[in-house]
């Protein structure tokens, strides 16, 4: 579950944010195990999760435990409060500061989301729907609209794959994006190196870019492009053996590479050596 | 932080749009998204939302109402994310739902209406809004049953 608020009432004394930090992870580690992780990721991503409110009792006739709800609706989440089905109000008693006092701690946890992170056919779902959009855009031309799409979705689902493949492959048509295009194609092809289609789009765009003499590149000559390309197809036809179109491009770059086919069976014999 | 020859596109477009100058306008905002899907990356999610938004509306405000759906969409789906349970988003959605009206999409119009709903009673301002909600809704109920 993915928390989003936190409300800390202590008896006397009111917590510093830093000390309302610490509580926090100490009740998310001791009663929903394993989630500090998640949670120091939350605070180093500046998340919603900094939303800590802290109070103290003036009255000392007041407990915190009965004054806690009050404490969280004037502090506007009431909402939080009202929508059950949509969020989870959990309150925790401990005693904390120094002397020791009464604390009362609730948290606020969104449902929703929990739902959404905990099942993968919700990430499923949403990666379908973005994939849609974007060849809706590229359908209608509008490349830069196809890319933000894609870019939005990698925000919502880091690193997957499907989403920088066709990121990718999009930005290999606009002639700037070249070298960005060829980065998202890699990360793509390295996080599913058994998917041909990846193997073979990073190779054309490393041949496109090596193509280009208009663009320059850095760190890398063109003719070690074009080799990187002939490794990535020899790959490609290696997981696609019966992809005709795929094996003439194959035989088409060794062409131009110069490679004759004795060199060929040398390569390969060297590679399983 | 965007360059700010990247955000004159989008004011050029704004004004091109509201003169009804719908070629330029059109053409300052693919200018704009050219620069902005380089430098996107340097800007924050509230950042992003904000220039989505704005897109949307040009393409709103020109009558390009399946570019308008399609880019309510995407921001409605990063929003989802980055600010839930907003009045914001609440409008994204409504805005999204017009758009699908005008296409003739009525299922899918009522459905971004169910998600604004959602999304104002989460927000609290649900009560503000109710009346004119239920109409909308009842309004595409109609229109499917037909």
């Amino acid at each position: 579950m993915l928390l989003i608020e936190s409300y800390i009432l202590r008896q006397h004394t009111r917590p510093t944010m830093e000390e309302s930090t610490l509580l926090v992870a100490h009740i998310m580690d001791t009663h929903y195990g394993g989630m500090l992780e998640a949670l120091k990721k939350a605070l180093d991503a500046g998340s919603e999760l900094q939303r800590q409110n802290c109070a103290n009792l003036m009255k000392p006739d007041l407990k915190v435990g009965q004054e806690i709800r009050n404490f969280i609706i004037s502090s506007g989440g009431e909402r939080y409060l009202n929508n059950p089905s949509q969020y989870e109000v959990r309150v925790h008693h401990l005693e904390t500061g120094d002397p020791p006092e009464d604390t009362c701690i609730a948290l606020v946890f969104q449902r929703q989301v929990a739902l959404a992170r905990d099942d993968q056919e919700g990430d499923d779902d949403q990666i379908q729907v973005i994939l849609q959009r974007g060849q809706r855009w590229e359908h209608l031309g509008h490349w830069q609209d196809a890319i933000l799409c894609y870019q939005m979705g990698l925000d919502k689902i880091p690193g997957h794959p499907e989403l920088l493949f066709r990121l990718g492959s999009v930005q290999m048509r606009i002639t700037p994006q070249l070298a960005a295009a060829c980065e998202s194609l890699k990360k793509a092809y390295e996080a599913s190196p058994d998917r041909a289609e990846y193997a073979r789009q990073l190779a054309h765009c490393f041949l496109e870019l090596a193509d280009r003499t208009d663009i320059e590149i850095r760190g890398v000559s063109r003719q070690d492009l074009r080799n990187h390309a002939l490794v990535l197809l020899e790959r490609a036809a290696a997981l696609e053996p019966a992809n005709e179109a795929l094996l003439r491009e194959l035989g088409s770059l060794r062409k131009r590479l110069g490679i004759e086919e004795d060199d060929i069976f040398f390569t390969d014999f060297e590679r399983e050596a | 932080m965007l360059d700010l020859r990247t955000l004159k596109h989008l004011e050029q477009a704004i004004k091109a749009a509201q003169k009804g100058d719908r070629k330029t306008a059109l053409g300052e905002v693919r200018q704009f998204e050219e620069k902005f899907a380089q430098e996107g990356k340097f800007a924050n999610p509230t950042e992003w939302l904000e220039m989505m938004g704005v897109v949307a509306k040009i393409y709103q405000m020109v009558g390009e109402w399946e570019l308008a759906a399609l880019k309510f969409e995407d921001l409605c789906d990063f929003a989802e994310k980055h600010h839930p349970h907003s009045t914001e988003i609440a409008g994204d959605y409504y805005s999204l739902s017009k758009a699908r009206e005008k296409l003739g999409d009525f299922q899918g119009a009522l459905n971004a209406m169910e998600k604004s709903t959602l999304h104002l009673k989460a927000s609290g301002q649900w009560t503000r809004y109710q009346t004119s909600y239920d109409e909308r809704i009842s309004m595409l109920q109609k229109l499917i049953s037909k």
